[in-house]
C-alpha cells in the first residue's frame, strides 16, 4: 500500500504533466476564438478589436487586456460550474457541483491531514475532519444522483458508456470509503497511515482506512488516463483555443511558427489536393487548369 | 409530438425508413403562422429515394453522393475514411485544428449542457440526430474503436461499438451537415469542447480525403472560383459588363454617377464584395459605390480571378481550399498597393479572411503588413466623420438586425452596426437572443447555396425556422401588412437563407417583410438622395 502510495501519486503528477504537455506541444492552430473572449476589454457585451476600423494599427500600438478576467471566468467555471448551472435542463447542476466540491474538500482533507502528520495540532486536526466528513457527504451524494440521473435519464444514458459508469462508481465508493472512516471513528488511523506513507514504515491501520487509501490512490493513478482530465484542459480549450484571439504579426514568434508549420507536408489525397507536398505549397498551387484569363496554377509566394 | 432516439449503431444498418423522419407536428411553432396553413411537407420522392441513401432524416444534402456499386467500392471508401481519419489526427496533416479536435474527442463528459443552444435541435422539436452531440458522438465511437488502445482492448465498454461501413460514413456526412457551424453549443460548454469545429472536422475529412462535398460547396464553390474566378460563374469579362449595368441602373433610379474604379494602384482600400451581390443584389455594390464616394474615400475593386468574389468555402469544409483562396486575395491586394483590404456585407468570408487567413498568410502577407477587415466599423468611422448628412425619418419603419454569426460571435463586431442603426433608424429593435448570443440564420455553413434535391425543404422547415420565429417575434407589435419593415441582414448567405425562408413561408403578403443589408439603409437615409433607395419591391 506504501508504494502503491506513491507510485499512484508520481502516476497522477507524472501523467497529467505528461498528458498536458502533449496537449501543448501540439502545433499552433488556425484561430478559433469565439466570443464573449473574456481578457477583451469589450467582454461585457462580447465585443473584440476587430470592431475598430484599421484595427491592426491599434494593435499595432499594443492592446489593452483585462488577464484577471480569464482567472475569473475559468473560476466561475471551477467553483460553481456557472454555464451548467445556466444552460443544463437535465439538472446536472446540483450533483455536479456536490461531486466537485466533495472532490475540493477530499483533496483539503488529504492536504490537512498530511499537515496534521506533521504539526498534530488540535485545530488542524479536527478541521482536517470536518473537510473529510463534507467530501464524503458532498461526493456519494453528487456521484450517486449522477449515477442515477445517467441511468434513468434517456437523454444522457445513450450517451454514457460503461466506462462513464465504472467512473461515476468509482468516486461514489471511494466518497464511501471516505465517509465510513469518519463513521466508524477512524481519524487516528487515517493519520497514522499517512505518516507511514511518509516515513516508510508499515502500520496496521483499520480495514476502512485501507480500502479508503486504496480507492484514493486509484483514482489518482487513473487520473491522467481517464475523463477526469477535463479539469486541467480547460485552460487549453479556453484559455488557448476560445480565448486565442492573438493577431500575426510580421516576424513575431507567431509569425515564424506558422511560416514552420506551413513547411509541414501534407498527404490529403483528394482529387483537389496534392499529397506529398508542404503546406505551403498546395496553398500556391491551385490545381486547376490553365485559362486565358485567371490565374490557375499561378505560384504566389507565402 | 415524438422525440425520436435512435441507437447510434443504427447509422451502420439497413434500414426502411429513415432514422428520424421530420413531421409538422414535432416542429416548433413560428409566431402569426398556423402549421396548417404552412406549405406542407413533400414526402420523399421515389426518385430520391431510388438514387440515394436518404435514411437519416428523409433528406439528403449531398446530392453528388451515390450509393457504391460493388464491394469493392464499399471497401474503398471505409479503407479511404479511415485513411483520412489518421490524417486528422496527425500534427503535420492537421495543424490547423487537430488541439480543438483532440481536446473534443477526448474529454466532452457529454452533460448535454450545449444542447439547448441549438436552433436546430430545438426547431426540431429536440429530435436526438440533432443534437450537438450526437454527430460527434457517432465520430467519437469510431476513433475510439480504431485508433485508441482502449477502445481495441475494451471495445463497447469504452463506446468504440458503432460499425463502420459506407452506411456510417454516407449518414455521418449527412449529419456533419445538419450542423450550422454556428458554434453556439460551444458558448455554453463549461469544457470548453466546441462541437461546431467538430462537425467541421468530419466535412474536412470526407472533403480533403474522399472529395466527398456538397456540389455548390467544392465543385461550383471555391473549385469554381479557383478556375473561372468566382463560384457564381463571373468571369472577368462579364464582371466588367456588370459593372456598367449597375452603374447606369443606379443613376436611372437615383440621378447620382457612379463609376467602380477598377486595380488602381495605390487605392486606400481594395473592397472586395461576395460575387452574389453583383448577380442577385446589386443594389448592394451600388451603395457602397455612393456611400464611399460620397465620404471621400479613395477605393478600389479588383477585376482579377478571387480578387472580385471574397467568397471562401473551403471555410465550412476545406483547410487547403481556404488556404489558396485567402493567399489568392491577400496577393492580389499586396499587388495593388492597397492600405487595408474591406470585406462587403458577407459574414463567412469576412471571417475567412481576417481570422483564419490571419493563421495562414505570413511575413509580407501577415495582417501587420495589410490590414483585412469587416466592412460594419467603416460604416460606422464614416457616419460619426460628419462627411455624409443621413436623414434618418427616411429610414421611418421598423427595422431589426440580424447579426451574422461569423461577424458576431466569430470575431466580436457588435456594435458598429448598431450605433449606424441608431443614428439612422428611428425604429430599429433587437432581435431576441442577439448580439453574439443570436441565432444563425440557418443557411451556415454553406446551407444557403445548397439548392439541391428536397435539402431547401430541410432548411426552410427546420435550421431556419428558429429565425422566422425571431424576426417576427421582433416585429410582434406591427405585424399588419400595412406595415412595411426591413430585417437588415448584413451578410450575403444569411440574407440568401432569408430570401427563400420569406418566399416559402410568403412573408411578403402576409407580413409586408423585406430584407437587405445595412449599406442600402445609409444610403436610403442620405440627405442627398432625392429618391427612396429601398424600393420594397418582392424579392
Amino acid at each position: 500500500m506504501i508504494y502503491f502510495a506513491w507510485f499512484s501519486l508520481i502516476c497522477f503528477f507524472m501523467g497529467s504533466f505528461l498528458k498536458l504537455l502533449k496537449i501543448n506541444s501540439m502545433p499552433l492552430h488556425l484561430r478559433a476564438e469565439l466570443y464573449p473572449v473574456a481578457h477583451d476589454p469589450k467582454h461585457s457585451y462580447g465585443g473584440s478589436y476587430m470592431e475598430e476600423a484599421n484595427y491592426v494599427q491599434e494593435v499595432k500600438s499594443g492592446l489593452k487586456h483585462i488577464w484577471i478576467n480569464d482567472v475569473i471566468e475559468i473560476l466561475k467555471e471551477v467553483l460553481f460550474l456557472a454555464r451548467v448551472r445556466e444552460y443544463n435542463i437535465y439538472g446536472l447542476w446540483l450533483p455536479s457541483l456536490f461531486l466537485h466540491w466533495g472532490l475540493y474538500f477530499l483533496f483539503g482533507w488529504i492536504f490537512l491531514s498530511v499537515f496534521s502528520v506533521f504539526w498534530p495540532f488540535y485545530f488542524l486536526i479536527q478541521l482536517s475532519s470536518i473537510f473529510g466528513i463534507v467530501a464524503g457527504i458532498f461526493g456519494v451524494l453528487g456521484s450517486f444522483i449522477l449515477i442515477l440521473k445517467r441511468l434513468f435519464l434517456q437523454e444522457l444514458r445513450i450517451y454514457t458508456t460503461p466506462l462513464d459508469f465504472f467512473n461515476l462508481f468509482l468516486l461514489l465508493f471511494m466518497f464511501l470509503a471516505t465517509l465510513s472512516t469518519f463513521l466508524f471513528n477512524a481519524n487516528h488511523d487515517i493519520l497514522m497511515y499517512l505518516g507511514s506513507v511518509i516515513s516508510f514504515r508499515p502500520v496496521n491501520v483499520s480495514n476502512f482506512v485501507l480500502v479508503q487509501f486504496f480507492l484514493f490512490q486509484l483514482f489518482l493513478f487513473y487520473f491522467p488516463f481517464s475523463k477526469f482530465m477535463h479539469a486541467p484542459i480547460k485552460y487549453w480549450t479556453w484559455h488557448a483555443i476560445m480565448w486565442d484571439d492573438a493577431l500575426t504579426m510580421k516576424g513575431n514568434k507567431q509569425d515564424l511558427t506558422l511560416q514552420e508549420q506551413l513547411k509541414y507536408k501534407q498527404y490529403w489525397a483528394a482529387p483537389h489536393a496534392i499529397p506529398g507536398v508542404s503546406w505551403a505549397e498546395v496553398a500556391t498551387n491551385l490545381k486547376v487548369e490553365e485559362r486565358g484569363n485567371n490565374n490557375g496554377n499561378k505560384k504566389t509566394t507565402l | 409530438m415524438a422525440i425520436k432516439r435512435p441507437p447510434f449503431n443504427d447509422i451502420s444498418k439497413d434500414l426502411k425508413e429513415p432514422m428520424a423522419p421530420i413531421e409538422m407536428e414535432d416542429l416548433i411553432d413560428i409566431l402569426g403562422i398556423d402549421k396548417s396553413e404552412e406549405t406542407p411537407l413533400e414526402p420523399t420522392s421515389d426518385s430520391i429515394k431510388n438514387t440515394y441513401d436518404w435514411y437519416l432524416d428523409g433528406h439528403v444534402a449531398l446530392s453528388n453522393l451515390y450509393p457504391p456499386k460493388s464491394k469493392e467500392e464499399e471497401n474503398e471508401i471505409v479503407k479511404k475514411f479511415l485513411s483520412g481519419f489518421e490524417k486528422l489526427l496527425d500534427p503535420k496533416n492537421n495543424w490547423t485544428m487537430l488541439q480543438i479536435l483532440k481536446t473534443g474527442l477526448d474529454y466532452c463528459v457529454r452533460c448535454q449542457t450545449c444542447s439547448e443552444a441549438c436552433h436546430v435541435f430545438i426547431a426540431s422539436g429536440r429530435q436526438e440526430i440533432y443534437r450537438p452531440t450526437y454527430r460527434i458522438e457517432i465520430l467519437r465511437r469510431i476513433y475510439k474503436k480504431y485508433f485508441t488502445p482502449e477502445g481495441k482492448l475494451l471495445g463497447s465498454f469504452v463506446g468504440a461499438d458503432v460499425d463502420l461501413n459506407w452506411k456510417t460514413i454516407y449518414r455521418l456526412a449527412e449529419l456533419a451537415h445538419r450542423c450550422n457551424l454556428c458554434r453556439r453549443c460551444a458558448q455554453r460548454c463549461p469544457v470548453g469542447i466546441d462541437n461546431g469545429y467538430l462537425a467541421r472536422e468530419i466535412r474536412v475529412l470526407l472533403s480533403q480525403e474522399l472529395g466527398i462535398s456538397p456540389v455548390e460547396i467544392l465543385e461550383k464553390g471555391s473549385r469554381l472560383q479557383l478556375t473561372v474566378g468566382s463560384s457564381t460563374g463571373l468571369s472577368p469579362m462579364a464582371l466588367k459588363d456588370y459593372l456598367e449595368f449597375i452603374e447606369e441602373d443606379t443613376y436611372e433610379k437615383t440621378g447620382i454617377k457612379i463609376k467602380f474604379p477598377i486595380n488602381k494602384k495605390g487605392a486606400d482600400i481594395l473592397l472586395i464584395h461576395n460575387a452574389g451581390e453583383y448577380v442577385s443584389w446589386y443594389e448592394n455594390p451600388a451603395a457602397f459605390a455612393i456611400l464611399f464616394d460620397a465620404a471621400g474615400i479613395n477605393w478600389t475593386i479588383s477585376d482579377e480571378p478571387v480578387g472580385y468574389d471574397n467568397i471562401n468555402y473551403g471555410l465550412w469544409n476545406d483547410d487547403i481550399e481556404a488556404a489558396r483562396v485567402v493567399l489568392r486575395q491577400a496577393k492580389i491586394g499586396k499587388d495593388l498597393g492597397v492600405k487595408r483590404i474591406v470585406i462587403g456585407e458577407c459574414g463567412h468570408s469576412t471571417k475567412a479572411f481576417c481570422v483564419i487567413g490571419d493563421r495562414i498568410l505570413t511575413g509580407d502577407l501577415s495582417s501587420s503588413e495589410i490590414s483585412r477587415e469587416s466592412c460594419l466599423p467603416l460604416f460606422w468611422e464614416i457616419y460619426k466623420s460628419g462627411a455624409i448628412k443621413f436623414d434618418p425619418s427616411k429610414n421611418n419603419f421598423p427595422v431589426t438586425l440580424h447579426d451574422p454569426c461569423n461577424i458576431v460571435r466569430n470575431m466580436g463586431i457588435v456594435m458598429p452596426q448598431r450605433k449606424v442603426l441608431s443614428g439612422i433608424a428611428p425604429r430599429w429593435r433587437e432581435m431576441h437572443p442577439h448580439g453574439v448570443y443570436n441565432y444563425c440564420c440557418g443557411g451556415g455553413s454553406g446551407f444557403a447555396i445548397m439548392q439541391g434535391l428536397n435539402f431547401p425543404q430541410w432548411r426552410n422547415k427546420v435550421s431556419s425556422r428558429m429565425k422566422l420565429n425571431q424576426i417576427l417575434n421582433a416585429f410582434k407589435d406591427e405585424l399588419d401588412p400595412s406595415i412595411p419593415k426591413y430585417v437588415c441582414a448584413p451578410c450575403s448567405n444569411c440574407k440568401g437563407t432569408i430570401r427563400d425562408l420569406f418566399v416559402h413561408y410568403r412573408c411578403k403578403d402576409k407580413f409586408n417583410l423585406t430584407y437587405g443589408g445595412l449599406v442600402e439603409l445609409m444610403v436610403n437615409a442620405m440627405v442627398d438622395l432625392k429618391k427612396p433607395y429601398i424600393t420594397w419591391e418582392e424579392y
